[in-house]
C-alpha cells in the first residue's frame, strides 16, 4: 500500500470515527455545566499544546504488549496496537480531538438558546431538537472539523513515528515517507510529496476559511 | 408581551424545521451508511485474516540504515524474489521497537549488543550470525574546513580548529554513532570538545547532515559512499578514517519472533558467498577480509 494511499485511509477512518465522538463531546461542552467541566475541556484540548512525542511516548507505553492492558488490547483486536494501523488510528482519534470538537463547540455555542427553547416550548424532544434543529446549524462546523482532522491527520508525524514506526504499508503514512525519502538522499520523492501534501492543506484551509465566512454572512 | 414574542420564536423555528428536516435526515442517513461500510468492511478484513492466515505477506525487515544504498542491489541478487518490505533505521531504535512488540520478521543489526537485548527479551528466533564489518570515513562538501584537512597527506595533523561543526549518528542508538565517537575521543580532547556536534537519528541522517552544507562535515559509515552514491554527490571529499582509531563495527542479524519461510531464505541468503560480494562491493568487509586488513596494519606499524 503507498504512503499516498496509507494515509488517505488513515485520514477517512479518523475522521468517520472522531465526528460521533467530537458531536457529543461538543455539545456537552457547549450546554452543560457540571463538575469537572474545565477539566473536561482541558483534556480535550490538551494534544493542541502537548508535543507529540509526550503523547506519542504515553500511547507506546500503554499500548505496548509488554503490559496487561496491551496485551489486552492485543488479544480482543487480534493485532498488535503498537506498530500497526489499528494503533495510529488510536493515536490519531487522540491527537485529533481538539480539532473535531472546537469548530463543533463554537457551533453549537453560537446557536441563539431561544431558538432552542422555543423548540422545547413548541413540543420537540431533546433528541428531535438535536436533529432537526442543532445540527443543520451545525453543518458549517461539522464540515470545517471534518476538513481540520482530515487534512491534521494527514500530516501528523510525531506520534506516528513513535506509536507507528516506519513500517511500509502498515504505518509508512505520506509525512514518514517525506521523512523516509530525505534520508535516503532521493530528494525528487521528497519534493513531490511535499508539495502535494502543502497544496492539499491550503485546500482545507481555504475551505475551513471560506465556510466560515459563509456562516458569518448568513448569520447577520 | 411574551406571548408574542414566543409566538414569533416558534414561526422562526418552524422555518428553520421545515427547511432543514429532509436535508438533516439525508446527511444522517448517509452518515450511518458510510460507518456501516466501514465497520462492514473492516469485519470482512478481519474474517480474510483468519482464513488466509497461511498466505500472511512476509514481514517486513528492520535493517540498519549504514546498509540504506547497499539494500537494493542485495535484493537484485535475492534470486528467491518476491518483495521484501524494509524499514531502515539505528540498530539500537530498531531493536527497541522489536522489543516494544514491533511484526519485523528480521532485524540487520550493524551491532550486537543490541541483538543481544533482543535476545534477552525473548523476542529472537534460533542463532545470531555475522553478515558484513563495516569501518568508517570522512566526509565533508568540498570547500569546507574539514576538506581542506581531509585533503592533505599527512593523517597525524593535529585535528584543524577551524572545523566548528561535525554531523554523526547518534552514539546513544547507533552502532556508527558509537564508533565516530571514539575515533573523535582519539584526538586532542580540547579541540574536539569545541566542536558543535550534529547528530543524526541513523547513520544515513548523518551522512545527509553532513552533506547539506550546514555543517563542516562528518563521520558516516563507508558503506554510505559507494561510488553510485557517490556519482549523484560530486562536490565531496571523503577519507577513510584510520583504523586505528576505533573498533572495526561488526554487524549481526537474527531471526525476530516465529520465522516465516521467506525469513528463513532470506537469513540464509545473507549468509551466501553471493551476498557476501554485493557487500564486498558496497563498502563492507567479511571476517576474513578484516582479519587480513587487521594484520596488514600491525604488520605496516612495526
Amino acid at each position: 500500500m503507498s504512503p499516498l494511499f496509507l494515509s488517505l485511509k488513515l485520514a477517512t477512518v479518523t475522521t468517520l470515527l472522531l465526528l460521533p465522538v467530537g458531536l457529543i463531546i461538543a455539545r456537552l461542552l457547549a450546554y452543560r455545566s457540571f463538575k469537572g467541566r474545565a477539566f473536561l475541556e482541558a483534556l480535550v484540548y490538551l494534544p493542541l499544546v502537548l508535543p507529540p512525542t509526550v503523547l506519542g511516548y504515553y500511547l507506546l507505553i500503554s499500548l505496548s504488549p509488554n503490559n496487561a492492558f496491551g496485551q489486552l488490547l492485543a488479544s480482543t483486536f487480534n493485532t498488535p496496537m503498537v506498530f500497526s494501523f489499528p494503533g495510529l488510528v488510536i493515536a490519531s482519534l487522540i491527537a485529533n480531538l481538539p480539532f473535531a470538537v472546537q469548530p463543533l463547540q463554537q457551533s453549537f455555542t453560537a446557536i441563539p438558546t431561544e431558538v432552542r427553547e422555543a423548540a422545547w416550548v413548541s413540543g420537540m424532544s431533546a433528541r428531535s431538537t438535536f436533529l432537526r434543529i442543532e445540527l443543520p446549524q451545525c453543518w458549517h462546523g461539522l464540515l470545517c472539523a471534518a476538513t481540520l482532522t482530515f487534512a491534521h491527520t494527514l500530516g501528523e508525524f510525531g506520534v506516528v513515528l513513535m506509536v507507528g514506526g516506519n513500517i511500509d504499508g502498515e504505518t509508512r503514512t505520506l509525512s514518514i515517507a517525506i521523512y523516509d525519502s530525505v534520508q535516503a538522499l532521493d530528494m525528487q520523492a521528497a519534493g513531490l510529496m511535499t508539495a502535494g501534501l502543502l497544496l492539499f492543506s491550503l485546500l482545507a484551509l481555504i475551505i475551513v476559511r471560506s465556510n466560515g465566512l459563509q456562516y458569518v454572512r448568513t448569520r447577520h | 408581551m411574551l406571548n408574542t414574542e414566543h409566538k414569533k420564536l416558534i414561526t422562526v423555528v418552524r422555518r428553520i424545521k421545515d427547511r432543514n428536516n429532509k436535508h438533516s435526515a439525508r446527511v444522517i442517513r448517509k452518515y450511518i451508511l458510510c460507518q456501516t461500510i466501514l465497520l462492514l468492511s473492516c469485519a470482512a478484513k478481519a474474517n480474510t485474516n483468519s482464513e488466509q492466515l497461511a498466505q500472511t505477506p512476509a514481514p517486513p525487515v528492520a535493517v540498519a540504515s549504514s546498509l540504506r544504498y547497499s539494500w537494493p542491489a542485495l535484493m537484485d541478487a535475492y534470486s528467491a524474489g518476491g518483495s521484501i518490505r524494509v524499514t531502515f533505521g539505528s540498530s539500537g531504535n530498531l531493536a527497541r521497537q522489536i522489543i516494544q512488540g514491533a511484526p519485523f520478521g528480521l532485524l540487520l543489526s550493524a551491532d550486537k549488543a543490541f541483538v543481544d537485548q533482543v535476545k534477552a527479551a525473548g523476542r529472537s528466533y534460533g542463532q545470531i550470525k555475522p553478515y558484513a564489518i563495516g569501518s568508517l570515513s570522512w566526509v565533508a562538501p568540498k570547500n569546507s574546513k574539514l576538506a581542506d584537512w581531509l585533503q592533505r597527506t599527512n593523517v597525524e595533523t593535529p585535528f584543524p580548529s577551524s572545523v566548528a561543526t561535525l554531523s554523526i549518528a547518534n552514539p546513544r542508538h547507533a552502532p556508527y554513532g558509537k564508533a565516530a565517537k571514539s575515533v573523535l575521543n582519539t584526538f586532542n580532547q580540547e579541540r574536539i570538545q569545541s566542536i558543535k556536534l550534529t547528530l543524526g537519528e541513523n547513520a544515513a541522517q548523518a551522512l545527509q547532515f553532513a552533506i547539506s552544507g550546514a555543517t563542516d562535515g562528518g563521520i558516516v559509515p563507508t558503506a554510505l559512499l559507494s561510488n553510485d552514491v557517490l556519482s549523484n554527490l560530486p562536490n565531496l571529499v571523503t577519507r577513510a578514517v584510520e583504523p586505528h582509531r576505533y573498533e572495526p563495527v561488526e554487524h549481526v542479524m537474527v531471526l525476530v519472533g516465529k520465522p516465516t519461510k521467506a525469513m528463513e531464505i532470506l537469513f540464509d541468503f545473507l549468509q551466501s558467498d553471493t551476498a557476501k560480494n554485493v557487500l564486498a562491493q558496497h563498502g563492507f568487509n567479511s571476517k576474513e577480509n578484516a582479519n587480513d586488513a587487521a594484520n596488514q596494519t600491525k604488520g605496516n606499524s612495526r
